[in-house]
């Protein structure tokens, strides 16, 4: 993350604006430029070109972080090249300073698209979401007994149940 | 009046390959660190700098400076870096540019540090002032001769996580 120096000076709404500004292009050129030249995937910018229906002066611009003009047309043209999907946001200051943290090789690296990774990731999501229901149902059932307990005057019986007393049914009460 | 004192066109000072040469003493998978040269009062002249710069040039030199550090030396290439040649042999410029002016801090490596010894601008394809590529060499010569003349420098520094 950035150090206190730079959040310091990120107080100054033109510093912050320039700087996101800047970073933003930055790595929108490096990453067309590490894709482009991605081991397995080697691309000359002539190639890219081609490949993109475009000039060669059209992909070194597009790798000029002082070009400043680049259209999502463009960039959706080159993502299609790389089979990736292009996304574009407006983050929040901390979600964005953890993303834009890292511009080391590895950090510009992607993998291809790959079905069976994203079916599997589809699964673990899909199995999560189910886990998340039946939580919240347990934690609903438990505050409407102990509601009943509480309208009724009754003393409220110990929790002995090893699922409501485990710690992932203590994290989603604790969270409720 | 010889070259030195009218300054060299500049692009003539720089490398026109697309893959800038890696520097004979950068390591294949180092980063960067950057130093600065100290003045009299032992300051670093990139503080002195970025304190006299609008917030503007500030945030566009530490966007890049931030980029460059996480960057292997190997792949230091234009833009945002360049290397000179000619009589800038073994110089090389970080380049950005803020409301019309072209910015050209101007350094040298080290072997996985760079280290900064001048700040020019750049217009008409000539440096400003005329005799950056010179003072430049000079204050180079006198860091290796005297390295206690130079400093990490840590202002905007980024902890990689």
């Amino acid at each position: 993350m950035a150090d206190s120096s730079l959040l310091d000076e990120m107080r100054d709404p033109e510093f912050r604006h320039v700087y996101a500004s800047d970073q933003t292009l930055m790595r929108i050129a490096f990453l067309v430029r590490a894709l482009r030249t991605q081991e397995g995937h080697e691309l000359s910018q002539e190639e890219f070109a081609r490949a993109m229906s475009t000039t060669q002066s059209a992909v070194s611009r597009l790798e000029d972080p002082d070009y400043g003009r680049v259209t999502i047309a463009t960039l959706l043209r080159a993502a299609a090249v790389f089979d990736l999907p292009l996304l574009v946001d407006f983050p929040e200051w901390p979600k964005w300073l953890a993303e834009m943290d890292d511009f080391s090789p590895v950090a510009l690296k992607r993998s291809r698209f790959d079905h069976g990774e994203c079916s599997s990731l589809a699964e673990q999501e899909e199995h999560g979401a189910h886990s998340q229901v039946s939580l919240y149902r347990a934690a609903h059932t438990v505050s409407q007994r102990l509601l009943q307990f509480e309208q009724q005057g009754s003393e409220v019986p110990s929790i002995s149940s090893p699922t409501l007393s485990s710690p992932m049914f203590t994290y989603a009460a604790q969270g409720a | 009046m010889d070259m030195k004192e009218r300054g060299a066109n500049i692009s003539k000072l720089r490398s026109g390959a697309e893959v800038t040469p890696k520097p004979a003493a950068a390591t294949d998978d180092g980063v960067c660190e950057f130093w600065s040269m100290i003045d009299d009062q032992k300051k670093l002249i990139a503080d002195v700098w970025l304190s006299n710069q609008s917030a503007a040039v500030r945030a566009k030199f530490l966007s890049r400076w931030k980029v460059l550090r996480q960057t292997p030396v190997k792949d230091w290439r234009r833009d945002p870096y360049s290397d000179l040649r000619g009589d800038g042999d073994g110089l090389g410029e970080i380049r950005f540019f803020v409301d019309k002016v072209q910015h050209r801090p101007i350094g040298y490596h080290d072997r996985n540090t760079f280290v900064l010894v001048f700040f020019a601008i750049e217009k008409g394809d000539k440096f400003e002032p005329r005799n950056t590529v010179a003072v430049s060499q000079k204050r180079k010569k006198a860091i290796l001769e005297d390295p206690k003349l130079k400093q990490e420098m840590n202002r905007g520094r980024l902890k990689l996580t």
